[in-house]
């Protein structure tokens, strides 16, 4: 503003000229986004599902989250101004200028009949949005609401973090409460001595072994199963002991004609006790955090350790209690979970972009269908059992890898994503056409794939428990492989050619090696999950296989944190388990229809905002990325002062 | 920089380059025998007749031209910014979709036929304005804020602007197919043009797509703002330094990009008449192989390369696959245009035209 | 014997020679710098040698054997190693990685053996591993305890020098091409990898060809001086001869500006 020159171009920006700019622009983000959820039909959509009941529907829910986190921004704001204002006021500027936009939509939609455009804009998410009321008391409350949620939002400006966290926390827990009902339901009712012996076991073990023979992945194996075998033992023994926790679901949640919800009290009392938990034990936290950031190679081993225990004893034990339900859904997130871990080799390990993975998939489906089927409506069928398909499924996945990998090889990272995709949709074609019709079945695909037997069991596709525990013990495979060759001399190479496939070259890493044995290793983690797939339906087609499937791997591991094995099982399970994959619901049903949007938009979010995702892996960890944000951030504040002062 | 690129990698007993000229050599003999086999038969008169070849080059034509008009902005794009904008189909869509409510309203009100010109026009112009303001949005929201990261960073950003793209017009037009009304009678049936029947529609397709190629490239030649856009094509950094104001060509960019996919998407919609949220999809795919083939970052290029695959796609499965005896060569369409993406790629890396890039490799 | 030789070398880029019929040699043991003014081509003949770039026409032998067409990994498992002029690590790798790395052509358990942890793998591993802290022990303390973890992003610019310095050596070479090791440095750093630069030799017998700007870097530890010039040998000989021949004033005076400094 010091020159004349500057300062009507800032003015044209409305940087400085209109006052509380930053909190009317918010306002006005949020306004729009606040137009675009109802429009697009996600708060009618989401309106069914209750909370809290009978208080605020998941619907309402994403309305009230945009306003306290537009509030909470304009709030932000304010205190970023150069002369710092008063948060409440900037909050309450920005649901007023949310509440304009929302008053103009409401006006729309309530007096034109638009529905013959936008599908969404139906006459019950017109009543929704006027909450029920004529369109003039609507619009007030619309403003009211915005002014109190901009207020409120904002006033997280003012308390402390701590506080901030704990509240902010405490709403998180009740959704999850809410979301989770299925899963909690389940675990409270079905939980008894027998079972939480065997977790207890099984964890204890697990742990012992690692500690004890974490260098010796035979003797490893070989206890986890003993203990596993005691731990089934174990629960049948004592399975009619009740632990008679089933109170617990009966009273929190309540039938609805949207679903179970929890009940406004029960809300209250988990918001209490998450706000409790937080302020109380956070000492505890930071004492943890600390110790966690600065513990020494050893300690963090044996911090993993707990980890991978705690997963080996939560594998064997929530199948046992989870019901045919959520254990289809853990089924398909565990296939996927094994897809994003092949697939995180390529990507977060080798740094390719591979945009046609499902055509791993595809090979390992198909070659198991083709080889099993007993449906002989095909040319060729010679049914063999699962065990003796699988070698050549290794074998026609290690082929595959080498078939795509070598063309692409010396591709720049782009031309190799679509070069790729390119190959994973010729798969499906080709799958799909007449040409292939005799072997593959076309369009009807393959049918009759048989159960796998493995001598004392008959592990059926339909028998959701059988099949996950089958999917678990791939992905607990596919797990350690990524894991012992993440820190060995091929995974160094891999990190190596990520980071300057150039320079690596030049230090003695044999780029066509590396990249093919990728794409082998990849591949083939694939196609086992292929075969599972196959055995999991009893029947394939080519329609399993589109290029959604790539991209949902893609966004799993870009959400949970490639290159990170916890990390793409937390993209898994957020993705998968609560959203949904391709053709099956996730826990929150309603978001089916916007999965794929959500999808796109978290993508969206991650890459912008947080791009080595939840779980990052220690090459793109904290020191990296807070020194340099560190550093940028100094800079940049240098830069505006030099700025500010000429 | 492309010297390094160019640069011979391999050991001198490379089986990675041997299985490559096994490619080159492979798919050389199985194209020749396919188009030897495929033309004798039209020869002994079984085959596929010479009037069928010469429509099936026109549709190719009019189909390759649309491709040129979408490969457009993939291809400026690429050459400013160096990333594959994976949500330029979806540009396309974008117009083609908001455009058929423009196209469904003059149907109604009958100027579809009492003044087509004007109406298609309209429509276009309808298209051009949403496409355009789509393309422009994507950039400023999701793209600007990464322009110095890492390549693949844009592009996996991209491949998110796609899927928000298409289910957010699902969720504003809903799922259905939007069906055009039929082109206005003017436009019905065949022209005769030196003796050769073409269907008007692919006429019109054919003419407007090259129109608005020569009116872009006069724009990008003549105008100081095209002047600007080569500018930076060439070096951002310097072209910035030289007071031009990357970011307002940038977006530039992408607006003419986006115009170009909005024109196209009327001109689709006219042919094939039927529009929905995944229609951006398999055509930005294609387009992005055609401006590959032509030379990604040459707007020429560009057309050419549409031209090439539309020809390519129309042709391949009868010419290549059907002489090879392959059943039901149509449904292989698209495996025909990903196997030229390929091979290209294995052939000639730098495209027909060859490319023009402005960024500096980053692997 | 010549470790390395090239005979009537040839690059050129779009016309431009960047390098013409140049002949070169090093013999076993010897400390040899390249110099010339800016766009002379040294760095093009750093990456003629290591593979990087493809020569137009002229033969490279090391060790007696034509080596052009072979991938720089190839060349790297001969025994060629080289440093880069504008520093390039894995910047997201520890330091203790960045060596690391360098041993995998010396190295050769696959993926299978690195799955089931068999013995050898673990042999290897510690190897691999005490190979790489002998690397970086030799800069003294520079490069050592708590810095091994450290992603290399995080070091000072003369560190990240040495740290490149220390992975070339990781892999093994017997012929070390470093190009401009100090630049950026400061004197009381330059002085220090001076004397390192002769310890390579001395110490670890390497072969070390240089590219320098620093003539007192060059006047110290160089055996042999080749002065380059638009691709063109135009003198070859002790510093001292070097630096008085009338043709080497002129190209360094002749373009005065810049000519000191990268």
């Amino acid at each position: 503003m010091a020159t004349a020159t500057a300062a009507p171009r800032r003015a044209l920006r409305g940087t400085a000229s209109i006052p509380m700019w930053p909190a009317i622009r918010t306002g006005f983000y949020g306004g729009l986004a606040y137009v675009f959820v109802s429009t697009i039909g996600l708060v009618e959509g989401l309106g069914q599902k209750n909370v809290i009941d009978p208080i605020l529907s998941l619907g309402y829910t994403v309305l009230v989250a945009i306003g306290l986190f537009a509030g909470y921004v304009a709030g932000r704001a304010a205190a970023n101004e150069r002369e710092p204002a008063n948060p409440l006021l900037y909050g309450v500027v920005a649901g007023l200028s949310g509440g304009v936009l929302a008053t103009l939509y409401l006006l729309w939609i309530n007096n034109f009949e638009v529905r013959d455009i936008f599908t969404n804009i139906s006459p019950k998410l017109i009543d929704l949005l006027n909450l029920q009321q004529d369109v003039g008391t609507g619009v007030l409350l619309a403003v009211g609401g915005g002014v109190i949620l901009g207020a409120l939002g904002a006033g997280l400006v003012l308390l402390s973090p701590l506080m901030r966290r704990a509240l902010v926390g405490a709403m998180l827990w009740v959704l999850v409460v809410g979301f989770l009902e299925v899963v909690l339901s389940q675990i409270l009712r079905e939980l008894d001595l027998g079972v939480a012996l065997a977790f207890a076991i099984v964890t204890g073990a697990a742990w012992a072994m690692l500690r004890a023979f974490s260098d010796r992945p035979p003797l490893l194996v070989g206890g986890m199963v003993v203990a596993m075998v005691v731990g089934v033992v174990v629960s049948q023994l004592f399975s009619e002991i009740s632990l008679g926790l089933s109170f617990i679901p009966d009273w929190v949640y309540v039938n609805r004609v949207g679903g179970r919800a929890p009940r406004w009290p029960a809300a209250l009392v988990v918001f209490a006790l998450a706000f409790a938990v937080t302020v109380l034990t956070e000492d505890r936290r930071r004492q943890f955090r600390s110790r966690l950031d600065n513990a020494d190679p050893t300690e963090k081993q044996r911090w993993a350790y707990y980890g991978i225990a705690l997963f080996v004893g939560l594998g064997v034990f929530l199948p046992m209690i989870l019901g045919t339900l959520v254990n289809e859904l853990l089924a398909t997130t565990g296939l996927f979970l094994l897809m994003g871990l092949g697939l995180n080799i390529v990507i977060g390990y080798a740094g390719m972009l591979d945009l046609g993975y499902v055509a791993f998939f595809a090979v390992g489906a198909y070659t198991t269908a083709i080889l099993t089927s007993t449906a002989g409506t095909r040319d060729w069928a010679p049914e063999l059992s699962f065990w003796e398909a699988l070698p050549f499924v290794i074998i026609a996945a290690t082929i595959a890898g080498i078939l795509v990998g070598t063309p692409v090889i010396r591709m720049r990272g782009d031309y190799l994503a679509i070069v790729t995709l390119g190959f994973g949709e010729i798969a499906r074609i080709l799958f799909l056409s007449d040409w292939f019709t005799p072997v593959t079945g076309g369009a009807q695909g393959v049918t009759r794939i048989p159960p796998i037997e493995l001598g004392f069991y008959t592990v059926k596709g339909t028998n959701q428990q059988a099949i996950l525990y089958m999917i678990l013990v791939f992905v607990a495979l596919a797990a350690f492989v990524s894991w012992r060759l993440q820190d060995s001399r091929i995974g160094r190479s891999w990190m190596a050619m990520r980071e300057d496939e150039q320079v690596a070259e030049t230090m003695g890493v044999n780029i066509v090696q590396a990249k093919l044995l990728a794409f082998v290793v990849g591949a083939n983690i694939a196609a086992v999950g292929g075969a599972l797939f196959a055995v999991k339906f009893g029947t394939i087609f080519p329609a399993s296989f589109s290029i959604i499937v790539s991209i949902t791997v893609l966004v799993l591991i870009i959400v949970g944190g490639m290159g990170n094995i916890p990390g793409v099982a937390v993209g898994a399970l957020v993705m998968i388990g609560v959203l949904g994959g391709r053709n099956s619901p996730g826990l929150l049903r309603e978001f089916a229809e916007f999965k794929l949007l959500i999808y796109g938009a978290l993508l969206l979010y991650m890459m912008l905002r947080r791009p080595e995702g939840l779980l990052p892996s220690k090459q793109r960890s904290r020191e990296l990325h807070q020194d340099e944000a560190l550093q940028d951030a100094w800079l940049r504040a240098e830069l505006d002062k030099q700025e500010a002062t000429s | 920089m492309t010297t390094l690129t160019r640069r011979r990698r391999a050991t001198r007993f490379s089986w990675v380059d041997s299985f490559l000229w096994a490619v080159r050599i492979g798919a050389l003999i199985f194209i020749v025998v396919g188009v030897v086999g495929a033309l004798s038969k039209t020869l002994s008169g079984e085959g596929v007749s010479a009037v069928a070849w010469r429509d099936l080059v026109i549709t190719g034509l009019a189909q390759g031209s649309m491709y040129g008009l979408i490969a457009l902005g993939y291809s400026m794009v690429y050459g400013v910014l160096g990333f594959i904008n994976f949500a330029h189909g979806e540009v396309f869509m974008s117009g083609a979709l908001v455009a058929f409510f423009a196209a469904d309203a003059f149907a109604v009100t009958g100027t579809w036929e009492s003044a087509p010109v004007v109406a298609l026009g309209v429509t276009i112009l309808v298209a051009m304005a949403t496409s355009t303001i789509v393309a422009v949005l994507t950039e400023r929201i999701a793209y600007r804020p990464l322009r110095d990261s890492p390549r693949l960073i844009p592009l996996i950003t991209s491949i998110g602007m796609s899927f928000f793209l298409q289910y957010s017009f699902r969720g504003f037009f809903g799922d259905d197919f939007k069906s055009y009304p039929q082109p206005p009678m003017a436009l019905r049936g065949k022209a005769s043009i030196f003796g050769v029947e073409i269907l008007k529609t692919q006429l019109v397709v054919i003419i407007v797509a090259a129109v608005a190629m020569v009116a872009l490239y006069q724009f990008v030649a003549r105008t100081r703002m095209g002047r600007a856009m080569r500018a930076i094509a060439e070096d951002r950094e310097i072209a910035a330094l030289m007071g031009v104001n990357v970011n307002r060509v940038v977006a530039l960019t992408f607006a003419v990009g986006g115009a170009m996919a909005g024109v196209a998407g009327v001109l689709w919609s006219l042919l094939f008449r039927q529009v929905y949220f995944l229609t951006g999809f398999l055509p930005g795919i294609k387009a992005f192989t055609a401006a590959v083939v032509g030379g990604i970052g040459n707007m020429a290029g560009a057309y050419l390369g549409g031209l090439t695959l539309g020809l390519v796609e129309a042709l391949g499965p009868l010419l290549v696959l059907d002489g090879w005896g392959i059943p039901a060569v149509s449904q292989l369409k698209d495996v025909v245009a990903f196997s030229a993406l390929v091979l290209v790629l294995i052939f000639r890396p730098t495209g027909l035209l060859g490319e023009r890039l402005a960024v500096e490799e980053r692997g | 014997m010549a470790v390395l030789e090239t005979i009537a070398l040839h690059k050129e880029f779009g016309g431009v020679n960047a390098i013409s019929s140049l002949d070169f040699h090093v013999d076993e043991g010897e400390i040899v710098s390249v110099i010339g003014p800016n766009g002379a081509g040294k760095t093009t003949f750093f990456n003629l040698i290591t593979g990087m770039q493809a020569p137009s026409s002229g033969e490279i032998h090391f060790r007696g054997e034509s080596i052009v067409g072979l991938t720089p990994d190839a060349l790297t498992k001969l025994g060629i190693a080289r440093t880069f002029q504008n520093v390039r690590l894995f910047p997201n790798m520890t330091v203790l990685e960045n060596v690391m790395v360098a041993q995998h052509c010396r190295t050769k358990r696959g993926p299978i053996s690195a799955v089931l942890n068999t013995p050898a793998f673990r042999r290897e591993e510690a190897e691999i591993r005490a190979q790489a802290e002998d690397a970086l022990s030799f800069f003294g303390q520079r490069l050592l305890g708590y810095r091994f973890d450290q992603p290399a992003f995080m070091l000072s610019y003369a560190n990240r020098r040495r740290l490149e310095i220390a992975r070339a050596m990781a892999t093994q070479p017997s012929l070390m091409l470093l190009d401009e090791p100090t630049a950026g440095m400061n004197p009381r750093e330059t002085a220090e990898l001076t004397e390192l630069i002769g310890r390579l030799r001395d110490e670890k017998g390497f072969t070390v060809v240089l590219i320098e700007h620093e003539m007192r870097v060059v006047r110290d530890v160089s055996d042999r001086v080749v002065v380059l010039d638009h691709g063109v040998r135009i003198a070859e000989g002790t510093y001292d001869e070097v630096t008085s021949d009338p043709d080497v004033i002129e190209a360094y005076l002749g373009r005065p500006a810049g000519s000191e400094h990268g």
